[in-house]
């Protein structure tokens, strides 16, 4: 590395001529700077042309030439000229390494007018920039080979027993870390790094001293920037002494070793395993008591990852009180980053199923509904996809009024996650919880559902929650009535009754069913869907699923064969439709339209099924079609009443109730002593010896055995879009509908004239006298009460087991 | 505790962790093969309790029978165990529906059964 000889610069033209002597000058001057010589070709040899006085020539000449400037003889001029030159590299020197310069020494400035910097001012800053990037330079190799020496001294000192010594070298190995040379040169100095940070570790192990401590740490800490650093922390067993570190009361030295892990379980393979071993977790959590929030972001971000798919993790979280301290981040601090991370762990957690009631037990539905409305998207889906999960466990969850209206508001978002998420846990929140119902019926979400049906078209992800939704929202609590008249003033039925057809498939089409079913429960409805041609299409899958059922059964060797499509049996189409059905033939013209689709025959075949349920809705449905002669009589053609006389015995009351029904209006236009006989065979099928099944005094009350099979499920919590890990709350799609409420039983009052129903009382029957027979039968009622069908109870039935 | 648990609120108990393998039985006529775990369970949030002849105290999942020389007695299940969990899904708020569906996947099974007496007294 010579010095260019400034001779052999070529290309330097001076209008004074006096070009060696300049380079003399320049020579003479130092130029290198204080910095003496170090041998090192510096770029301050290379000038911009106008550095070499043209400029100033210019300027010189400038002044030659203006008319105002007293006039100079040439040899003043030339006298200038060289003054000039003379201090023009003590300018340049001023301008470049303003450190350098004597005090006191007084340099001409050439610039003559203010506004007009001479060249050399207009490039003092690029070359300040040029100079010091130059020093990097230098300095970075000069910490290299400063490193690279002193790394296996460093070493030795590090493993000295002398406690100060190591301090000391921990110090310097600090210091060299910090600098991106030296650090470089660290990691890559052949057998120096491992032992360098096998060292360290060892020393943080050890050292009673916290400036040691800190120091190691912080040394650590800039090493794991780089893979090699993270790979020989992993290696000499760095985790375990990083995490006794998340004991330290010193702050610094806790920042560096919680960033230093997360660095680790970011990047290093087999990090997460060593943690856990370590006990982290535990000492993450308690560390989540503190308020510093990047602090929190940075935990909280080391607590999802160790969770993430990690069930063991999982429930040390919650058994060192996680939840409760991550919902109380959630409550308190409005940093986003924090907030989302804090999110995805409460999402990791509402999957497991220990997790979920201690999270809904802290508050944690409620402090996630906090945040629905925020600006930031990711923020907010991750709430949701925590409140999906976490919302089949929230039915007993008070307080959510507001959060029901956020998500109704949110059911108008663009974002299809957001919509499915929403719509979800609507779903879930309505299933059986009365108090959710209204509320969510009275801020309006049954018009947001049915906008959100019109817009999703025949994407099933969002249209199946809705359905479920809606389908929640128009039973079994005080505002049903007004929810199932509110879907028609929407203009709801026609898209729903659309629903039913292709490309919908079998889940979907299990829940717009039992949608319909309770649609029909209000007499308006009747009309409106029937104009939609809903009760073809109910015939039409009925006939397809009854059809399908009789062909696995016909070739199974006995048993119910489990047949699923799509997640759905389709004997539960089959309950499905056949209950709507029994509800729309509450209406005179839709029994017309039934009797014409000839199903009937299929109706009384369901009499035979082994499944009490479907048993009930087909009974169900015969009773209100007997209700007219015609229907009666298409009954008895179909051979109904050997069946419906053995139902009469069944173990389910239900079942039994409408089949007595059944043949008591069949039995209309029958000889007297029929009937006589009639009403004694349903007297007697009536009482029971095990006495506990009927209350005194009317022989309704029977359980629904409906309800005890298919208690309104949620809809599937699931982990997150795409994910098909543990489903939480794994339930199946919801199932069934509700029972028949109380009031709509009314019209079924047999002994009464109900309209389109022409039978009169039945005669007063032979029966016992009072008193004689079981206490509880109230038989003077049977004259004018013949039996009632079954009412709404929400009693559950009587327990029993099955073999596996 | 375990055995008047109140379904859907959070608890913690010991319990004893069952490994059960399921016995081949048949391949039925869908192509399906058939298993058989051998026990009985009764109970589910849907059903009552207080009608129970064992006299059960809680909408949890009992076994009410187990069969001599089947998997489940192989495996040391016993009558009234209660079932907290099985393939870990929580046990104490499902459905009598559910729990059969859930027992009835795969060949094997992991539970966890609470044992008055030995875990609780």
């Amino acid at each position: 590395m010579s010095f260019m000889p400034q001779q052999a610069r070529p290309g330097r033209q001076s209008a004074e001529g006096g070009g060696s002597e300049h380079v003399k000058m320049w020579q003479q001057g130092g130029y290198m700077g204080g910095a003496g010589d170090s041998g090192i070709n510096s770029g301050a040899t290379t000038q911009a042309p106008s550095l070499s006085g043209k400029e100033d020539d210019m300027e010189t000449a400038d002044m030659l030439y203006d008319p105002n400037y007293a006039g100079y003889s040439q040899g003043q001029v030339d006298e200038m000229n060289q003054a000039l030159s003379q201090t023009r590299s003590q300018r340049v020197r001023a301008a470049m390494f303003p450190e350098t310069l004597d005090e006191g020494l007084e340099i001409p400035s050439t610039q003559f007018e203010r506004g007009q910097p001479t060249a050399v001012q207009r490039l003092a800053e690029p070359s300040q920039m040029l100079r010091h990037a130059v020093v990097n330079l230098i300095n970075y190799q000069d910490d290299a080979d400063l490193a690279t020496r002193a790394i296996p001294e460093l070493i030795k000192l590090l493993n000295d027993e002398d406690q100060v010594v190591v301090s000391q070298a921990a110090m310097m190995v600090h210091q060299l870390s910090k600098k991106e040379a030296s650090r470089h040169a660290i990691m890559n100095s052949p057998q120096g790094f491992n032992q360098m940070v096998a060292a360290l570790v060892r020393a943080l192990s050890n050292s009673n001293d916290l400036e040691t401590t800190r120091v190691a740490v912080g040394a650590l800490h800039n090493l794991s920037h780089h893979r090699q650093g993270l790979l020989s922390i992993f290696k000499s067993g760095g985790i375990p002494a990083l995490v006794k570190l998340l004991s330290s009361p010193v702050e610094s030295v806790l920042f560096y070793a919680i960033t230093t892990l997360h660095n680790l379980l970011l990047h290093q393979e087999g990090s997460k395993t060593a943690v856990r071993l370590a006990g982290g977790l535990q000492k993450m959590v308690a560390l989540l008591q503190r308020n510093n929030v990047k602090f929190l972001a940075i935990v909280t971000d080391c607590l999802q990852i160790l969770a993430y798919g990690n069930q063991e993790s999982k429930l040390i979280i919650l058994a060192s009180q996680g939840p409760v301290e991550l919902v109380r981040i959630m409550r308190t601090f409005t940093y986003e980053k924090l907030l989302w991370t804090t999110s995805r762990v409460l999402k990791v957690l509402s999957v497991c199923s220990s997790n979920k009631p201690a999270v809904v037990e802290a508050g944690g539905v409620q402090a996630m509904a906090m945040h629905l409305g925020h600006q930031s998207q990711r923020l907010v889906q991750n709430c949701l996809w925590t409140l999906r999960n976490l919302s089949d466990a929230a039915t007993k969850v008070d307080g959510l009024e507001g959060m029901i209206s956020s998500l109704v508001q949110l059911l108008g978002a663009t974002d299809v996650n957001v919509v499915t998420c929403s719509a979800g846990i609507l779903s879930n929140l309505t299933c059986n919880n009365q108090r959710n119902k209204v509320v969510a019926c009275q801020v309006g979400s049954i018009d947001a559902l049915i906008s959100t049906i019109y817009s999703a078209r025949d994407r099933e992800e969002i249209t199946e929650p809705t359905v479920c939704a809606l389908r929640h929202l128009t039973s079994r609590h005080p505002e049903a009535d007004m929810a199932q008249n509110a879907v028609r003033l929407n203009n709801g039925l026609p898209v729903i009754c659309k629903l039913l057809h292709p490309p919908s498939r079998w889940p979907l089409i299990k829940a717009v069913v039992g949608l319909i079913r309770n649609l029909a429960l209000s007499p308006a409805n009747h009309g409106p869907l029937r104009e939609q041609g809903t009760i073809g299409r109910l015939v039409q899958l009925l006939v397809r699923a009854f059809q399908d059922t009789q062909r696995r059964s016909s070739v199974a060797s006995g048993g119910s064969g489990a047949g699923y499509t799509d997640g759905v049996r389709m004997e539960e189409i089959v309950e499905g439709t056949v209950g709507a059905l029994h509800i729309l033939a509450r209406e005179a013209h839709n029994r017309a339209e039934l009797r014409s689709q000839s199903v009937i025959p299929i109706f009384v075949q369901l009499l035979f099924n082994e499944f009490d349920n479907i048993q009930r809705v087909a009974a169900g449905v015969l009773c209100e079609l007997a209700a007219d002669r015609e229907g009666a009589e298409m009954i008895e053609r179909e051979g109904a009443t050997a069946p419906l006389t053995d139902l009469l015995h069944s173990r389910n009351e239900g079942v039994a109730t409408y089949a007595a029904a059944v043949l008591f209006r069949m039995s209309e236009d029958k000889p007297q002593d029929y009937k006589k006989r009639l009403s004694m065979e349903l007297t007697n099928s009536l009482i029971r010896d095990d006495g506990g099944m009927w209350n005194g005094g009317d022989l309704g009350m029977p359980p629904d055995l409906q309800d005890m099979l298919a208690q309104e499920q949620g809809y599937d919590g699931l982990y997150g879009p795409g994910t098909p890990s543990v489903r939480s709350g794994h339930g199946p799609y919801a199932q069934g509908y509700d029972p028949v409420p109380v009031a709509s039983m009314e019209g079924l009052e047999l002994g009464s004239a109900g309209p389109g129903s022409n039978y009169g009382p039945l005669d007063p029957v032979g029966v016992p006298a009072p008193g004689s027979g079981p206490p509880d039968m109230a038989f003077d009622n049977m004259a004018d009460l013949p039996p009632q069908p079954p009412r709404d109870n929400n009693q559950v039935a009587a327990w029993y087991d099955t073999d596996l | 505790m375990a055995f008047q648990h109140e379904a859907g609120t959070a608890f913690e108990c010991l319990s004893i962790p069952i490994m059960l393998h399921k016995e081949f039985v048949h391949v039925d006529a869908d192509g399906q093969e058939v298993y058989k775990c051998g026990f009985k369970i009764g109970g589910g949030i849907d059903l009552d309790f207080t009608k129970s002849p064992q006299g059960y105290t809680d909408n949890g999942i009992y076994v009410t029978e187990v069969h001599p020389g089947s998997p489940a007695e192989k495996a040391g299940l016993k009558v009234d165990d209660k079932i907290l969990q099985c393939q870990g899904y929580d046990f104490t708020m499902v459905t009598h529906k559910q729990a059969i569906n859930y027992i009835k996947k795969g060949k094997s099974l992991n539970l966890l059964v609470a044992r008055y007496g030995v875990t609780h007294s």
